[in-house]
């Protein structure tokens, strides 16, 4: 049976709306707030609610927006400890940064720092995040701008210590992160510590846990996965190590 | 010689059309391009917003213009990423001439439900192969998102550019 129009219309328009729905599923909290918010202005009669309640409304509003300031004064405020804490125990320099865009391709994990070559940032510095774990180094270097290979980027790669000393590489990859030549006699386990010690830092950067270690029959080196430890949804601020 | 006002009249309109769909086409670009730079979905959406905007906007309005501003967008694209080859503007102008090719060799409608799978099926396979370096789950979950997007950006497209549904499935 040969489709109308209008059917082929409702059925993209059906899928349109499935998509658009998976898409929001991240944000099903402020659309539940938003649907319940109009459902009781919809069904709330005009002329029911005194002035003195209305005033009261706004001031709910103000008070919990200054609430969220606040909140976020202090998140900001702590973060900004933690980190002056982290560079007087390590004894390290840190160049604070933020991210101002990303790459526009989705097949690479680039992002664009506010901070070049003015502010001392060269190509191969490590770049860490608020906890003191490794996100990524310095790929490019411009005068105002500098760009940051993630360690998700399919083109990262750097020397790695798994566990007490084995010597891997760690590889980037989209869905995955990797610590490649590992010969099989070194015992690794699942939760080993996957970390590095770059030239001019005098300290360990922790990188990850291992999330899954196994030898390859007839291979020469072990299958191993590394669970991230720094988790970047909304990445905004970086720390470059100098 | 003077053909009247009718003629000059219809004149206008034809240039204001033009502009405006230019506009349009420029807008829809934009904020794609814009999508894929500033990331409001973070990491968890694989999609390249700008190219499955270019597919579509080839699918609907396959003539040179569309390639112009296929290649400008490329261009920025490029700029942006600091590629030192400028494979977006590549990228863009072959699915331009691929697009058009099929669309010549297969006029039906139903063509156009296959020639953006089998573009957006390449530019897939290619980048995971040679790029990615990916897992079968990940393939798996990035032809759906690339799918649903598609349709998406495809039917949010045409209604923008103001194309019958009639004419185009």
């Amino acid at each position: 049976m040969r489709l109308q129009p209008s059917r082929i219309r409702s059925k993209y328009v059906l899928v349109a709306a499935l998509s658009a729905f998976l898409l929001f599923v991240p944000f099903s909290d402020t659309i539940e707030h938003i649907i319940i918010t109009t459902a009781e202005r919809f069904f709330a009669r005009p002329g029911e609610r005194s002035a003195l309640e209305k005033h009261l409304e706004i001031e709910n509003i103000a008070l919990k927006i200054k609430i969220k300031e606040g909140e976020e004064l202090k998140k900001e405020n702590e973060k900004l400890k933690q980190i002056l804490k982290f560079q007087e125990e390590k004894k390290t320099l840190l160049i604070g940064s933020e991210v101002i865009a990303f790459d526009p391709s989705s097949w690479r994990r680039q992002v664009i720092l506010n901070r070049g070559k003015r502010y001392g940032v060269k190509k191969g510095m490590y770049v860490i995040d608020d906890q003191g774990f490794l996100i990524g180094k310095i790929s490019e270097s411009t005068q105002n701008y500098c760009k940051l290979s993630l360690l998700s980027d399919p083109d990262f790669s750097m020397p790695v210590f798994v566990g007490e000393n084995a010597l891997g590489l760690l590889e980037g990859g989209l869905d995955r992160v990797k610590v490649l030549y590992i010969e099989n006699y070194e015992n690794i386990k699942n939760g080993d510590l996957v970390w590095c010690k770059p030239l001019g830092v005098s300290f360990v950067i922790q990188i990850g846990r291992i999330k899954n270690a196994s030898a390859i029959d007839g291979g020469m080196f072990q299958q191993i996965e590394v669970k991230v430890l720094a988790q970047h949804p909304n990445l905004r601020t970086v720390y470059i190590l100098r | 010689m003077y053909y009247g006002d009718h003629h000059l009249f219809s004149y206008a309109e034809r240039v204001f059309s033009m502009r405006e769909r230019h506009l349009r086409i420029i807008t829809a670009l934009a904020a794609c391009f814009l999508l894929d730079l500033l990331r409001p979905f973070g990491y968890s959406v694989y999609c390249d917003f700008l190219y499955l905007g270019i597919v579509s906007l080839y699918l609907i309005y396959p003539y040179f213009p569309a390639l112009f501003w296929g290649v400008v967008f490329g261009y920025l694209k490029d700029t942006c990423s600091m590629a030192q080859t400028p494979v977006n503007i590549i990228e863009f102008a072959f699915i331009f001439l691929l697009m058009r090719y099929l669309l010549g060799q297969f006029p039906e409608n139903a063509s156009r439900r296959f020639i953006p799978a089998i573009i957006i099926a390449i530019h897939l396979w290619l980048n995971v192969q040679y790029l990615a370096k990916a897992s079968i789950f990940f393939d798996i979950k990035l032809v759906m998102q690339y799918t649903l997007l598609f349709i998406l950006v495809n039917y949010l497209l045409k209604k923008w550019m103001k194309f019958r549904p009639a004419d185009y499935i």
